[in-house]
């Protein structure tokens, strides 16, 4: 199992809620939907960072639809805004997004690799805090 | 979504396939769970459910006589386990590019060059591929709309093939197109003489074949859906063939359900709806907690009677349930509910910020539980077991009690705190953050929640309810 922080809670539901949108077409979205989002989420309860949680060999689907793709863009240009994310890495993922439409993939191959270096365990997460 | 009561339904018509469990007893529920119905006046449905194939949700009710409605959830969820069975991602030409995920033999092949069409009949895709030349070996042209090792499958199981086929121009080599499957082992080889098919002479109209096979090798832990045609070294060829609505299911054959890209026949449910009359229904938002309703196209069932269930394995799932303020001293939760495996975890969990609990029941290593208070394990039920059981705890004043279908098994001294009621959940305790002991693996079929202890009369007419629905036998 996976642990990425993120800087707070809402941007790691961004981010699940990103990789939720991959997988599924535009148009079978309904307003009484109940699913928003892929992973699951954490908060801490000191500081406020986030924690996304996901098994090693977990794989999404990127469904045909070119949305889904400008949805990534959109929640990764805002780590870029923020200098948390490089330019090159976030077109590098959802340009791995766009050739990979109709494909299950492993799901570090839609996760920056920067993001995926703050990886840790689960002991390591405890031990920074999160879940006491 | 929350259902007004009685909404649509006249009250007339649902009272008169009654009795139901809320009817039955004086207390009012705070929160009732269930695959079946509960109350007559009760007009909503059991549960939101999401299929795999495109994360598409849709409410499911249920029969009239109150059981889940099977038959509308398989038709939503699906069962075709093809992943493709619309063939998206073909291209149009000579050779042209095959669907994504079809196997089809490369071209030219044998002396035969190909040639793809595509166009849609009844709002579903279709291809027409044609091989023309001359055969420089006797072979067969693979025209499988399924990957080598996508499906898995097990000796003794019934599979069934079907698919639309068409003659559009020329002569069928041979005559016949093979329609059936191919057994495969653990590394997607195939296993000799595992081959089930049956020859079918493709007409001038779309007409759709089935074949229907039972796995006979040992070492079967994959099937392959195969559409082939034979040639002879030598043969002059020129056919055109139709092909669409490919679908690959156990069991049974059932209606046409397309796939592009993700197989169906696994669904997960959303929300369980309240039938209390409180709406506060159980939520997950995020589909990797969601419990699982249906599986390579079938509904999860429990217990002697197979009614349907929701399935926790594969952790951590759980169902959030809304705020429901209860004092220790003044609750009663049931649950009936079936460890998947020795280590359960909780069905129906609240834990407060200073770590008072209310598991009903907790299962571990050793035993089912009453978790109550500052412990998980505060009165021991049962030893631990697989079965499905109908399990109810009391906080009264006078002390907490634990009763393992039907039979009290112990009691707790009473403690009087009050809880915020925020951190109530099935299948878990919502505060459970990631640590999987306290995920429930196992199924969970109906949760109860009172603001109150119930009277013994009323605990015994719930738990009798359910152990006549549910085939559990309770003293």
């Amino acid at each position: 199992m996976m642990f990425i922080p993120t800087l707070n809670l809402d941007i790691a539901k961004e981010v699940s809620g990103a990789i939720f949108s991959l997988t599924r077409p535009q148009s079978v979205k309904s307003p009484d939907d109940v699913t928003q989002y892929e992973l699951s989420v954490y908060a801490h309860p000191v500081n406020g960072q986030g924690l996304i949680q996901f098994p090693d060999d977990y794989k999404v689907y990127i469904y045909p639809d070119i949305v889904a793709a400008e949805r990534l863009q959109s929640v990764l240009s805002s780590f870029v805004s923020a200098q948390v994310l490089s330019l090159e890495s976030a077109n590098a993922v959802v340009s791995f997004a766009e050739a990979h439409l109709g494909r299950v993939v492993d799901i570090t191959e839609v996760i920056p690799p920067e993001f995926l270096a703050w990886s840790m365990t689960e002991d390591e997460a405890r031990s920074a805090g999160f879940f006491s | 979504m929350p259902q007004p009561l009685n909404c649509g339904i006249s009250r007339s018509l649902l009272t008169s396939v009654g009795p139901f469990i809320l009817d039955q007893i004086g207390s009012r529920a705070a929160a009732a769970y269930s695959v079946r119905r509960l109350s007559s006046v009760y007009s909503g449905a059991a549960l939101r459910v999401r299929r795999n194939s495109d994360s598409a949700e849709q409410d499911i009710g249920f029969t009239p006589v109150g059981n889940l409605d099977q038959d509308a959830l398989i038709a939503f969820v699906g069962r075709n386990l093809l992943p493709n069975s619309e063939g998206t991602g073909a291209v149009a030409g000579s050779p042209g590019t095959v669907p994504t995920g079809w196997p089809w033999s490369v071209s030219p092949f044998s002396g035969l060059t190909r040639t793809i069409s595509l166009g849609t009949v009844g709002g579903y895709n279709y291809i027409d591929v044609r091989y023309a030349g001359t055969a420089s070996a006797t072979t067969t042209i693979q025209l499988d709309p399924c990957p080598s090792s996508t499906v898995a499958a097990a000796v003794g199981q019934t599979w069934v093939a079907s698919v639309s086929l068409q003659t559009i121009a020329g002569s069928i080599p041979n005559t016949n197109v093979a329609v059936g499957l191919f057994e495969m082992d653990s590394l997607g080889n195939f296993l000799a003489g595992s081959t089930s098919q049956t020859n079918f002479v493709p007409t001038g109209s779309l007409v759709n074949y089935v074949r229907s096979s039972v796995t006979g090798n040992a070492s079967c832990a994959f099937v392959r859906m195969t559409i082939r045609v034979n040639v002879t070294n030598g043969q002059a060829v020129d056919f055109t063939l139709r092909i669409s609505q490919p679908q690959f299911e156990r069991t049974n054959v059932s209606t046409y359900f397309p796939t592009s890209g993700v197989a169906a026949g696994l669904g997960f449910v959303t929300t369980v709806y309240d039938q209390s009359g409180n709406s506060r229904n159980a939520t997950q938002a995020t589909s990797a907690n969601q419990p699982r309703i249906m599986q390579n196209g079938f509904v999860f069932s429990a217990g002697t009677l197979f009614r349907p269930t929701t399935s926790y394995l594969g952790s951590p799932r759980r169902m959030d349930i809304p705020t429901i303020p209860f004092a220790l001293n003044s609750v009663t939760t049931n649950s009936v509910s079936a460890a998947g495996t020795n280590t359960g975890g909780v069905v129906v969990g609240h834990l407060d910020g200073s770590s008072r609990r209310w598991y009903v029941p907790y299962v571990d290593g050793s035993n089912i539980s009453l978790g109550y208070n500052a412990s998980a394990t505060a009165i021991t039920l049962s030893s631990v077991n697989t079965n499905l059981n109908v399990v109810t705890g009391i906080g009264s004043a006078a002390n907490a009690a634990g009763f393992y279908n039907g039979t009290q098994a112990g009691t707790a001294t009473v403690a009087t705190d009050s809880q915020d009621g925020t951190n109530w959940s099935i299948g878990s305790n919502k505060a459970a953050g990631p640590s999987f002991s306290l995920y429930y693996i196992g199924s969970i079929s109906e949760s109860l929640i009172f603001q109150e202890a119930i009277s013994d009369p009323t605990r015994q007419a719930i738990e009798k309810n359910q152990g006549t629905y549910y085939g559990i036998t309770v003293a």
